[in-house]
């Protein structure tokens, strides 16, 4: 069991206040996920609130013996699915994501990869643009975005390929290569 | 064609052998279409490392203390003789996160007392934690009162140091090379990061310096690695990590 895990079971049993270093370490990952997932910076604000939202309201049915991030998704997952549900729109298109462009951000030649980079996540099916982001962006291991996702880790590595396959043909047709 | 562009994929997603990156090495140097199908991965790739984390504006972290402040109220509303977290309770795991959000943007007025003394509110709740008994307040201190622009940063990074070499319990020494590992441009960090990996025991804390130095693009690191996979016994998925680290490191 990790930090992680350790915290969340505390939350679990009843010391809500905790919930803050989880929220601390977490938040401006799911924040990621959910723009790399092509949504608006308004909306990711508040897909990421109600993923921690939910994770203490369903605190009693985290089991420590699982890991807490891929349980944190899964919940991220849900959010977005639920999202879209409300919402009746299609998955692809959405929205475009602005590319941030502050005092960190001032290197022209890394905002015009981030462009790039986003506009060919955007072009992926739903499904590989999920378990692309989890895998290359968010760094979760195969057999955590599996268990999220209630698949098989060797299915998630063939996603996870023919979406980079996808990636460099975008790039290639975009002559970006 | 086709299987040589999967394990180009699969080199790059850390999912090779060192027989197999071997192998790919001389297929780049006999064949310049292969050399070329990788390193137009190779750009892709260079972009996913170099996408820019975007950081949330201060409304997440309002909207998220607030709902934890209600929760406090309902719960002492049902509960009145039960121990609750209060708003104060909250804070205190907090501090650190105020002076981060103290731009104007606090959950009550009275919260907004300049940067300086936030700042030692932060550092002062931090060393407290840490000479806590508890795992729990010292895994808190790390996390949330470590936050980067304190005047006392090296100071905070020899506690660290401190806690990773010392402390019994391996989910705070996990916590400290997690923080640790946002301070890899400092020379001192990632030599105590390379010398723990011969003393670390725990594979979970193994593993996340090994993340750490793979990360930090040390080439110094490379060694320690490669003694750790060829140690007798130890995890599998650690030495599977080292190698993963390995080639990380030797495909800069």
């Amino acid at each position: 069991m990790t930090a992680d895990e350790h915290i969340m079971q505390l939350v679990s049993n009843g010391d809500i206040a905790q919930s803050v270093i989880l929220f601390e370490k977490y938040q401006i990952s799911m924040y990621n996920y959910f723009r790399k997932m092509n949504h608006s910076k308004s909306l990711s604000e508040d897909l990421s609130q109600e993923v921690f939202v939910r994770m203490i309201k369903y605190r009693s049915s985290y089991n420590n013996q699982y890991k807490f991030k891929p349980w944190l998704y899964r919940i991220a997952s849900n959010v977005r699915m639920d999202h879209y549900r409300s919402q009746k729109i299609k998955f692809d298109g959405e929205e475009m994501p602005e590319i941030v462009c502050n005092e960190e951000n001032i290197v022209d030649k890394q905002i015009e990869s981030s462009r790039k980079l986003q506009s060919a996540i955007n072009s992926l099916r739903e499904d590989q643009r999920e378990i692309l982001v989890l895998s290359k962006l968010q760094k979760m291991k195969y057999t955590e975005i599996a268990r999220m996702k209630n698949t098989t880790e060797s299915n998630v590595k063939t996603i996870v390929h023919r979406s980079i396959q996808k990636l460099r043909k975008y790039y290639q047709e975009n002559s970006w290569l | 064609m086709k299987n040589i562009e999967h394990t180009i994929i699969a080199y790059f997603n850390g999912e090779l052998t060192t027989v197999e990156i071997e192998s790919l090495i001389e297929e780049r140097k006999k064949s310049a279409e292969i050399n070329q199908l990788f390193l137009s991965y190779r750009s892709i790739e260079n972009d996913i490392n170099n996408s820019q984390e975007e950081r949330p504006s201060n409304k997440l972290s309002k909207n998220f203390y607030t709902h934890l402040e209600s929760l406090g109220k309902q719960e002492k509303d049902n509960t009145p003789s039960a121990k609750v977290f209060t708003l104060k309770s909250i804070m205190k795991y907090a501090a650190a996160s105020i002076v981060l959000f103290a731009a104007g943007l606090t959950l009550y007025n009275n919260f907004n007392i300049n940067d300086d003394k936030n700042s030692q509110i932060a550092f002062n709740e931090f060393l407290s934690d840490m000479e806590s008994k508890s795992d729990t307040e010292k895994i808190k201190a790390i996390y949330v009162n470590h936050k980067p622009n304190q005047s006392n940063q090296s100071k905070i990074k020899e506690i660290l140091i401190s806690s990773l070499r010392n402390d019994k319990s391996s989910n705070v020494r996990l916590a400290s090379v997690e923080t640790l590992a946002e301070y890899l441009d400092d020379e001192m960090v990632r030599s105590v990061l390379i010398r723990s990996l011969g003393t670390e025991e725990d594979p979970q804390v193994q593993v996340a310096i090994i993340m750490a130095l793979s990360a930090s693009k040390d080439k110094e690191a490379i060694k320690p690695l490669e003694q750790l996979i060829n140690k007798e016994g130890g995890s599998k998925f650690v030495k599977d990590e080292a190698h993963v680290g390995i080639m990380n490191l030797t495909s800069i």
